[in-house]
């Protein structure tokens, strides 16, 4: 029972943690575009960047 | 003068090539009709006053006049637009003043919409505000004098919203929506986790300093996201209690309120229950359903803009005469006097006239006429009109707000402004509720503060929260959400949430003819035969030659053909003449088809009485033919009409089944109006019908207690689109650009519609068992709380159960019995 003392503030503080992950990932765009990484093989152009409205048709 | 003579031309052309009609005094000017019978239209175009069938026909005739006046004259026209009270013109001057669409960011229902129309008519300046909450756009009319677009944006972020943000911002609102959801499960599990020991521990079982520990862990934990993921809850409570409109936050933010706070006190006190597991599984719920209806919106509406963005090029030539070199410019920036270059298939982009080149046009978006119009160097030419045939090159007479195709926008607004709005069910319901829970919330403390004032506030917190309204507030949207995404996987796009509890009340269906309950696209209905020769050989003659030409005959010619199976002969020589017919050597014989006048040439005089009397016998007066000849007279005529698409009568039968009256409107005229109604068994049909007149037909009905569903193509019956209770466009490719609707079928066909309609009434069941529910649950649980009965386990436990339930009903919406699958 005591290691419980040590265990649910240190539970709190991984979840914190990981909650802290979560808001990196997600503002810096990891869940976007989910399909891109795998597109891009298939992209001649490494360097232009996708954005839903490309304009590669110029 | 040259133009008058067109003018007459195109009379005697829209008269089914029957000139003996078209010199008759009693016909339309615009559209040859026989004004036997009917009320005639008088109406001063330019300087000559002029009879019309309808008032469309009236309407379209002024465009035209206006369109045309503009290249001769621009004093004309502005002395046309000055001197001419009431109709269409006024209404072109109306829009002399300022309109703007503002993007708005952060409204959670459509009292937030109201609110913001509210303030912003309160400017001084705005003539206009209406905000499209399933759009997420305020179109705004102003005086540029009086008031800025800056202020308008200052107003709307005033109300406590955004307005007309960047796109940057825009991908930074998204991330943290998405982060408000993921932390609220994510502080949800935890707690959760902390919770289960606790339901199932005997007293004593833990001992009393780890469960302190416990809760001030949950504490740490729901902290987040109470303060963060639930902030657009607050926001839209706090707009809620300024509208004075209270909908389903307002109990919701009550409920999260009551509990944290209390279970924060016992938790800090060490006295008395906590609730941070119902806390945080109410916000996740309510969060992610939300999330996914607005995910759905937004993905329906990004399908729609992009379609939108693209068809606004215009081919602008740099120096017609000289060369045809041309330049790829936004619609917007045409000026007066540019020429423009419209290949065949192609929209036209301004109200022009045109000076080379010959074609047909189909102005079936504004006018619902099936029939192509020819045009030739000098005919006026109205924005939208898609050229059929040849390229033709166009004078841009009037521009921007002045074109017929403005008129037809500010027709839209006004009746998006006297739409009758819905307000949601689950609101009113939630009204009642939060009334309800308040006086028992305050009957109970009284009560128990007279008996034992120590139970008084533990048992009036177990009232607000067990009765928290978790059911009731994911009733409505997760039945929604699931019924959404049904209607996507048939290629269904939901604009507007509201539209699917006004479709499951439709009682009155009203359906456009052209493009809707037909194909739109002419094909074959019939072959008249003036030889005794080999049907099918005249067929394939006709087709073979018909290969030289781009013409909307031509396809159902040859497609006509094909399904004969028939070889098309070879032809040899052959030439097109624009507007007129095709001549060609096939096999040996020279044949020409087209138009009377071409076809017969020098035996024209010989066979014209022929070819009248076969019309006259056939009554064919309202359709169009063409003529198949050889050197030696007549051979075939080919009569053309529309087709009803394939599931049209499948689709009326089953929605007359459920209840519902289908009603045809169209801008066509009588004959094949009534043909199409009669072949689909509907009952009502009205021909001649204007955009206005269709919209104030839906507004008659609406006064008198109907609730109208308009299905349409969304462009020609924009107006009634916006007037109609719910509207249903069916709509894809360029057409998706221009169609503005609550629903768009974008498989274009009619079953999806009727699958709509089996979808929505679903939806509406699922969300009033779901209601039932909710109402059962509190009834049942209310007295246990109010008397103190409740535990916080028991009160968990019933608030995960309840929810649980409700969105597991919500799921079915995405199924359908299989009896209403068809």
């Amino acid at each position: 029972m005591e290691s419980l003392y040590l265990l649910i503030p240190l539970s709190v503080l991984l979840v914190l943690l990981i909650g802290g992950v979560l808001v990196w990932a997600v503002m810096s765009g990891q869940f976007e575009q989910l399909d891109d990484a795998g597109e891009r093989i298939l992209r001649d152009d490494e360097e232009a960047p996708v954005d839903g409205t490309s304009r590669s048709a110029k | 003068m040259a133009s008058r003579l067109i003018r007459k031309a195109k009379v005697s052309a829209l008269a089914g090539d029957a000139p003996a009609a078209a010199d008759e005094a009693g016909a339309c000017d615009h559209c040859g009709d026989s004004l036997a019978g009917l009320r005639v239209v008088k109406r001063p175009i330019g300087p000559t006053l002029r009879s019309f069938c309808c008032n469309g026909c009236s309407f379209i005739a002024e465009q035209l006049y206006l369109a045309e006046a503009g290249s001769r004259d621009r004093a004309t026209l502005n002395a046309a637009l000055a001197g001419e009270a009431g109709g269409v013109s006024t209404e072109i001057m109306a829009m002399a003043g300022s309109r703007v669409q503002l993007e708005i960011r952060g409204m959670v229902c459509s009292a937030c919409a109201l609110l913001i129309e509210h303030q912003l008519r309160r400017l001084p300046g705005v003539a206009q505000a209406n905000v499209d909450f399933g759009a997420q756009v305020a179109y705004v009319a102003f005086d540029p004098r009086r008031v800025t677009r800056s202020d308008l944006q200052q107003t709307i972020e005033r109300a406590g919203y955004d307005a007309g943000r960047t796109p940057r911002d825009e991908t930074r609102s998204k991330r943290v929506e998405l982060l408000r959801v993921l932390i609220a499960w994510l502080g949800m599990m935890q707690v959760m986790m902390l919770a289960v020991p606790l339901y199932f521990a005997e007293p004593g079982d833990i001992p009393a300093d780890i469960e302190q520990l416990m809760r001030i862990a949950s504490l740490v934990l729901t902290l987040p996201v109470v303060l963060f993921s639930a902030q657009p809850l607050y926001r839209a409570a706090w707009s809620q209690l300024k509208m004075r409109a209270i909908g389903m936050d307002l109990p919701v933010v009550v409920g999260i309120g009551a509990a944290f706070i209390a279970s924060a006190v016992a938790t800090v006190t060490a006295r008395g229950a906590t609730y941070f597991d119902s806390v945080t599984m109410f916000i996740a719920l309510v969060l992610a359903s939300r999330w996914l209806l607005a995910r759905g919106l937004a993905a329906a509406r990004e399908h729609i803009d992009a379609a939108r963005r693209q068809p606004m090029a215009a081919l602008r030539l740099v120096a017609f005469p000289s060369s045809l070199a041309t330049e790829s410019i936004a619609y917007e920036k045409l000026k007066l006097g540019d020429r423009v270059l419209v290949p065949p298939g192609e929209t036209v982009p301004a109200d022009g006239v045109v000076v080379h080149g010959r074609s047909s046009c189909s102005q079936a978006w504004l006018t619902g006429e099936s029939t192509p119009i020819d045009k030739s160097a000098g005919a006026p030419v109205l924005a939208g009109s898609i050229n059929l045939d040849q390229p033709l090159v166009v004078e841009v007479t009037r521009i921007g707000e002045s074109t017929s195709l403005a008129a037809l926008q500010r027709m839209v607004d006004e009746a998006g402004r006297e739409r009758p709005r819905i307000v949601e069910m689950a609101n009113r319901v939630a009204v009642g509720f939060l009334w309800a829970v308040l006086a028992i919330g305050v009957a109970t403390l009284a009560g128990w503060w007279l008996v034992d004032p120590a139970q008084a506030l533990p048992n009036t917190i177990a009232v607000l929260v067990a009765t928290c309204p978790c059911a009731l507030s994911l009733a409505a949207p997760a039945a929604i959400a699931a019924a959404q995404s049904a209607l996507a996987e048939r290629r269904v796009l939901l604009a507007r949430t509201a539209a699917i509890e006004s479709l499951a009340q439709i009682d009155l269906l009203a359906c456009d003819k052209t493009g809707t309950m037909t194909t739109g696209e002419p094909s074959l209905l019939r072959q008249l035969l003036l030889r005794d020769t080999d049907p099918e050989q005249v067929l394939a003659i006709a087709a073979s030659m018909e290969t030289l030409s781009t013409h909307p005959y031509s396809r159902a010619l040859i497609s006509a053909a094909q399904s004969l199976q028939k070889s098309l002969p070879p032809i040899v020589d052959g030439r097109v003449e624009a507007s007129a017919g095709i001549e060609a050597t096939v096999g040996g014989r020279r044949y020409r088809l087209g138009k009377t006048e071409f076809t017969l040439v020098e035996k024209l005089a010989a066979h014209r009485g022929t070819i009248a009397a076969i019309v006259a016998r056939e009554a064919l007066g309202a359709t169009s033919y063409i003529v198949l000849a050889d050197p030696q007279g007549p051979i075939a005529l080919f009569v053309f009409g529309e087709r009803l698409r394939d599931d049209a009568a499948t689709m009326v039968d089953a929605f007359i089944e459920k209840g519902v009256d289908a009603v045809l409107l169209s801008g066509d005229r009588r004959e094949p109006v009534h043909a199409v109604a009669a072949a689909l068994g509907i009952e009502q049909a009205l021909a001649h019908q204007t955009p206005e007149s269709k919209r104030n037909w839906v507004a008659d009905q609406q006064r008198a207690g109907h609730r109208v569903a308009m299905l349409g193509d969304g462009m020609n019956d924009a107006p009634v689109i916006a007037q109609a209770d719910v509207s249903i466009a069916l709509a894809s490719g360029s057409t998706l650009a221009q169609a503005r609707a609550d629903l768009i079928v974008l498989s274009s066909r009619l079953a999806d519609v009727q699958y709509a309609f089996a979808v929505a009434r679903r939806a509406m069941k699922i969300v009033r068992q779901n209601l039932a529910w909710a109402f059962a649950y509190n009834v049942v649980i209310i007295p246990l709380a109010a008397f103190g009965h409740v535990s916080p386990a028991v009160a968990a436990a019933g608030m995960a159960a309840s929810s649980l339930l409700v969105i597991a009903n919500a799921l079915r919406a995405r199924r359908l019995p299989a009896r209403t699958r068809h």
